[in-house]
């Protein structure tokens, strides 16, 4: 089994989020995190389509967030975060904004 | 305190917590003072049984040089710090159980003081003791 290991947030946003066949669902703008127990855990994950570096492209996208729960989730590498999910049918898909 | 004010105040560990409402905010301690900005997040990626990444959120980073920022800066930032008295200026690391509340700010349950994020603060209070006065 993998080990444990650390990322940080300013690692996660902006990367790639790849879905079931390593197609681009979009980039993930944020987290939200809920509590379970002692810890905050990661539940959803927000996609855009943009890169949300820059703050026009946070403006532009802001509204075309889709949350994807974090379950979905399946690896996270150099390509970016994998999701269970396929770009049509991401689970739990909705707009943000 | 006004009811709005209130309604967006919130524990850090309520559902539903955006981190881009944390990050880059100002940080207070428990007295209310000032103890920079979060600068980042960090989170664990624990392995399920099924081999699929769990986050947890584990720390907050703050403090001097813990924004990213090219190799030459950061050298140029570390020769300010010792300048100023600060001879080993690094990021500080909190447990995220250290967050207290967050509304406008992120405010911690403990003093700046025990967290080191005082550091540039208290070096430059010296610099400022040691002018003469008027």
């Amino acid at each position: 089994m993998a080990e444990t290991r650390r990322v940080r947030y300013t690692d996660l946003v902006g990367r790639p989020v790849l879905d079931a066949d390593g197609q681009r669902i979009g980039t993930l703008f944020d987290v939200v995190v809920e509590r379970d127990g002692d810890e905050a855990v990661v539940r959803r994950l927000l996609v855009g389509g943009g890169s949300h570096r820059s703050p026009l492209d946070v403006i532009r996208r802001l509204r075309d967030l889709d949350a994807i729960p974090a379950d979905a989730l399946t690896a996270i590498d150099e390509d970016g975060l994998h999701v269970r999910a396929r770009l049509d049918d991401a689970p739990g898909r909705r707009s943000h904004g | 305190m006004a009811s709005s004010e209130a309604s967006t105040r919130r524990r850090p560990d309520s559902d539903g917590l955006e981190l881009r409402s944390v990050f880059g905010h100002a940080v207070l301690d428990s007295e209310d003072r000032r103890a920079g900005r979060v600068e980042d997040l960090v989170f664990e990626v624990r392995p399920e049984r099924d081999g699929t990444p769990r986050l947890v959120l584990t720390d907050l980073v703050g403090g001097p040089l813990s924004g990213p920022m090219p190799r030459w800066l950061r050298r140029a930032a570390h020769a300010w710090y010792r300048l100023l008295g600060v001879q080993d200026a690094r990021p500080v690391t909190l447990p995220w159980s250290d967050v207290a509340l967050i509304d406008s700010f992120v405010h911690l349950s403990g003093k700046r003081s025990d967290s080191g994020l005082d550091q540039v603060e208290a070096a430059v209070a010296g610099w400022m003791r040691r002018l003469p006065n008027g």
